[in-house]
């Protein structure tokens, strides 16, 4: 008899339980959709989102502003920076800006040490290829990845400074 | 932890070292010299004042040499070992009844076990330091009094090779059961471990030897 | 007749997709009937300890993200940077203490989402696992405003953060809580009172306080057994001495004890947040330290609560650029454990409800 009982209660909590569910999930129904379709639709991101790396132009001199200090190759805990350069003094010319992409932690460190803000980070996340090879990053890659609007600059040294 | 709880310890044991305080007295030192100096520097400017010379050079201080611990530390001898930590566990007044980790530290000359034991009623915490010689490097095991020690000794077994008598199952926990050397020693050199390839072969030419298949293993005879 | 019966050795394992990483547990049947569980790790071990004795101080903050638990980067940061910083003396302004305070609470509940949701799965609640993803979805967009990144982040410095908080940010995650709260109160609803999950979880997986406390588990799992530890209570970091919360306790050590000690402390890290944003001073983000500082010799452990537990650091400094020892005490790894203990007796079935419940995280147990 109560075994009876029993079970009708059960029921009735289960149902019960049911139609809380049922109906939240109704509710959630009508809410508005969060869903991205990925490779169809994308996300913005963010300002300071840390993409590929980059060394971007600057449209007065037509030269990136690397200054060859090797401050962000001797930060980098990857070690996926290499750099060589010829010549002297003011003349000092970039013969190799070499990243090893597929090392690269995107942490950053290379970003904030850089004196004259000549390494960003580029808004492009999409770098999966077939080939590792293709993911060492020459100069020229590295120029052509450049935003032309640069994200990440201006964030590090915010102190007092206006930041986005 | 109070003042009078470590004298009561160490009074109860007087072996143990406490280092907090050996530090402090080494600071206290250091300032002591260091003062010193910069009186004698002192009394140089002003005989160099009185007699018209150029002043000396003023003082740089060193980096300090002492070892700085940030919290009570003691130094136990590991024969001693069990019978602190049963004691500490035990007495009301200590009850350190959790204990948060056991590692070593590897000095290059020796070895030092660490264990840190906590008091979650109680609120204070501890660490003992056991020194071990780098050719002997046994102590006796904690997990008789704290089960949770049994994987950290095992970790510590694993990655700096301490030997730990009397834990119920003293094998590798992280690198694989064939792996040579202990990672974590300053000494240790990594190579390819190539060598495991090996392994994994004579294994196969193992159980092909013995002339089972699949089928065969595992059956119920 | 009697029927002859033997023990049954079963590998569940490296890759199951409930074991949440490459765990192998190795169990030993009766039957249906646990007797033994034995975890066999470290297929994920990367011996980020000997890695960070070969990185500077300031590089080893990057390691910490992935080399330790990621689902809490950002509290791996903080536990390194706080070692860091008492060792070397070094003062954090305030500014970047409560907003440290604001992105550790923000992990937290960021982890217990992924945690709830993938342990929804397990047990069969797929919406669960939808609904606490979507709102994973928004912190990771509130993180990437800040730190660049989202899952690993690398903004905490020693002696600070990388950046201040972008403009209208602290608006957002204000209203980001108040969409939040609701959505709690909704898994609850849609759980807590399904009979089918209570007879899943309640009861089930029992450890006690004494076995808790004398097998090193922390955390949730310890405080669902009725040890009301807190790290941010008992030896306040930060300004978390600052801020009101309560660390929810429950008393029965099942399953069901440390779902319930999750879901509130979801609830509290959110007030935390609201505490902490209104607080929000203004000023300096970072002490400026030298990209190369040395520490001092000698030796400090830190220990803080993370969204698994106790997670400490054992740092030891020989004066030079680099550490010259790194102890990482892993939260999960003793959490790990404490699970031979709650798994003996129960039915196969459940293992997967149990192993789910403590939340462990592979790369925080092997390390
Ligand atoms: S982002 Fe980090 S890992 Fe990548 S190149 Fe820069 S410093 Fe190296
Ligand atoms: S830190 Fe900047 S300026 Fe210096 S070498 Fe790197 S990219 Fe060039």
């Amino acid at each position: 008899m109560d075994r009876r009982v029993s079970i009708a209660a059960r029921v009735a909590r289960g149902l019960e339980a049911l139609a809380i569910g049922l109906g939240l999930t109704w509710r959630a129904m009508l809410r508005p959709k969060v869903t991205v379709q990925y490779p169809v639709e994308k996300k913005n991101v963010s300002h300071r989102f840390h993409g590929l790396l980059g060394l971007p132009i600057d449209p007065e001199t037509g030269k990136d502003r690397c200054i060859i200090c090797f401050q962000c190759e001797r930060v980098c805990p990857s070690r996926c920076i290499h750099i060589e350069a010829t010549g002297k003094g003011k003349e000092r010319v970039l013969t190799r800006f070499d990243i090893e992409m597929d090392k690269c932690q995107y942490c950053g460190f290379c970003v904030e040490v850089c004196p004259t803000e000549a390494i960003v980070f580029a808004p492009h996340y999409e770098a999966s290829t077939y080939n590792r090879a293709n993911l060492l990053y020459t100069l020229d890659d590295l120029h052509k990845l450049a935003p032309k609007e640069p994200i990440a600059t201006g964030i590090v040294r915010t102190n007092g400074r206006k930041h986005r | 932890m109070s003042p009078e709880r470590i004298a009561q310890f160490l009074e109860r044991f007087p072996r143990v070292r406490d280092l907090a305080a050996e530090q402090r007295a080494e600071q206290a030192r250091e300032d002591e010299e260091w003062a010193a100096k910069q009186r004698e520097w002192q009394e140089a400017v002003e005989r160099a004042k009185a007699e018209g010379k150029p002043a000396p050079r003023p003082l740089k201080r060193e980096e300090s040499r002492v070892y700085h611990y940030h919290g009570p530390t003691f130094g136990v001898e590991r024969e001693e070992l069990l019978d602190v930590c049963r004691w500490l566990r035990d007495n009301p007044e200590f009850d350190m009844s959790y204990l948060s980790f056991v590692s070593a530290i590897d000095w290059r000359d020796r070895f030092e076990v660490v264990y840190h034991l906590r008091s979650p009623a109680r609120r204070h915490s501890v660490v003992l330091k056991v020194p071990v010689p780098r050719d002997d490097p046994r102590v006796p095991s904690v997990t008789g009094l704290w089960r949770g020690a049994e994987w950290h000794e095992r970790e510590a077994y694993d990655l700096l090779g301490i030997v730990f008598e009397g834990h119920p199952d003293l094998r590798r926990i992280l690198m694989s059961a064939d792996w040579k050397g202990h990672p974590l020693r300053k000494d240790y050199v990594y190579e390819d471990p190539q060598w495991l390839v090996e392994v994994a072969s004579q294994r196969q030419r193992e159980i092909a030897a013995t002339g089972e298949d699949w089928e065969g293993r595992g059956s119920r005879s | 007749m009697a029927l002859r019966t033997e023990e049954l050795m079963l590998n569940m394992g490296p890759q199951h997709p409930s074991t949440h990483g490459v765990l192998r547990l190795v169990v030993t049947l009766d039957g249906e009937n646990i007797i033994e569980v034995q975890p066999d790790i470290g297929y994920l071990h990367s011996s980020v300890e000997k890695m960070m004795e070969h990185r500077t101080y300031f590089q080893n903050v990057s390691l910490t993200d992935r080399g330790m638990d990621y689902l809490i980067a950002l509290q791996n940061e903080e536990v390194y940077c706080l070692a860091v910083e008492r060792l070397a003396g070094i003062e954090v302004p305030e500014r970047a203490r409560y907003i440290r305070v604001v992105m550790n609470e923000l992990q937290r509940i960021a982890s217990h989402l992924v945690w709830l949701g993938t342990w929804g799965i397990d047990l069969g609640a797929t919406t669960v696992f939808l609904w606490c993803f979507r709102e994973r979805e928004m912190i990771m967009d509130l993180f990437e405003q800040v730190t660049g990144g989202r899952l690993h982040h690398a903004y905490y410095r020693i002696g600070g953060v990388y950046a201040d908080l972008p403009e209208g940010w602290a608006e957002q995650c204000q209203r980001f809580v108040d969409y939040f709260l609701p959505r709690v109160d909704e898994y609850d609803a849609l759980l807590t009172a399904n009979p089918i999950f209570l007879a899943r979880t309640r009861g089930v997986g029992v450890i006690s306080r004494r076995d808790a406390i004398a097998m090193g588990a922390s955390g949730p799992v310890a405080r669902a057994s009725g040890i009301a530890l807190d790290v941010r209570k008992e030896e306040p970091y930060e300004v978390y001495d600052r801020m009101q919360f309560d660390v929810p306790v429950q008393s029965e050590g099942d399953c069901f004890a440390r779902y319930r000690v999750r879901l509130e402390e979801m609830r509290q890290s959110a007030r935390i947040i609201r505490q902490a944003l209104r607080g929000l001073p203004p000023g300096e983000i970072r002490t400026r330290v030298p990209m190369t500082m040395k520490a001092p010799r000698g030796e400090v452990y830190v220990r803080t609560e993370s969204a698994r537990g106790d997670l400490g650091i054992f740092l030891v400094s020989d004066g030079g650029e680099t550490p010259y020892r790194v102890k990482i005490r892993a939260p999960s790894f003793s959490n790990l454990y404490a699970l031979t203990e709650m798994m003996k007796g129960w039915k196969v079935a459940d293992v997967i409800a149990i192993l789910g419940s403590i939340d462990i995280v592979l790369s925080d147990v092997d390390r």
